[in-house]
């Protein structure tokens, strides 16, 4: 058991405040793969790269124009 | 975990035990696109299991068709993944992105390169001194845009914001993240 000092409180971060452009390069673009086939395929990162922001931004704006945005409860 | 920590579209989180390793997972209903909330609730919980003793973050999008199939897999990469673990124990991700001037952007080829050598020098000056502060890094390119992630101790983390800011007064420093880039 290791006694380290507290990580600052990341929920102090607000979930729209972690820029897209973060997100993406920490949590799309890096990381252990471990299946056969990750959801983006890795040879295709930098490909996609600059057309990601547009596909998760228009994802977003279809669910709402669709009606389907959950809203937290 | 954590109470509360959820998974992606609120799925609750499990840590499996498997091949000396413990892996946190969600049962998915399909298998999911990115979405920005979804990789939001990703980056969570690897925060969660950061706090909670270390973590060799995973890709977003991990798929397996069941738990018999994940452990197959895990048993293979068993050995290398627990060295990771090992080396990364302790310590978290910072991200120096080196900032250009304002109004500097280059008016032709030649100042583009002139930049470039500036940016390239400024991260050789920073890697070189803040050397004594971050257990490893790696340079990077995001766009056009140069930087540094840094594996930093987790005790370390204030030392190392403030000896930035030091060496490199424009440089904009963000972190913890896990350390995605050292795996």
């Amino acid at each position: 058991m290791t006694d380290l000092p507290d990580l600052p409180d990341d929920q102090a971060v607000e979930d729209d405040e972690l820029s897209l452009v973060d997100l993406v390069d920490h949590v799309l673009n890096k990381g252990v793969v471990l299946a056969g086939r990750a959801t983006i395929a890795i040879a295709d990162i930098d490909l996609i790269y600059l057309g990601l922001n547009v596909v998760l931004a228009s994802v977003e704006a279809a669910r709402r124009t669709a009606g389907l945005d959950r809203e937290p409860s | 975990m954590a109470p509360g920590v959820k998974g992606i579209d609120g799925a609750p989180v499990a840590v499996l035990a498997a091949a000396g390793l413990g892996v946190a997972v969600s049962e998915l209903a399909e298998e999911v696109q990115p979405t920005r909330d979804r990789l939001v609730q990703h980056h969570r919980v690897t925060m969660a299991l950061l706090r909670n003793g270390g973590v060799a973050p995973f890709r977003f999008g991990n798929v397996f068709p069941g738990e018999a199939e994940l452990r197959q897999e895990l048993q293979g990469r068993a050995p290398e993944l627990q060295e990771k673990l090992k080396s990364l124990a302790g310590c978290v991700e910072m991200a120096v992105r080196l900032a250009v001037p304002a109004g500097q952007k280059p008016a032709s080829g030649t100042d583009y390169l002139l930049h470039k050598k500036r940016e390239l020098h400024a991260a050789d000056h920073l890697r070189a001194n803040l050397d004594k502060v971050v257990r490893d890094w790696r340079q990077d390119m995001k766009g056009d845009s140069l930087g540094l992630a840094c594996l930093v101790e987790q005790a370390r983390i204030a030392e190392f914001k403030a000896k930035v800011a030091e060496i490199d007064m424009r440089a904009e420093v963000s972190g913890p993240w896990p350390p995605s880039s050292f795996v």
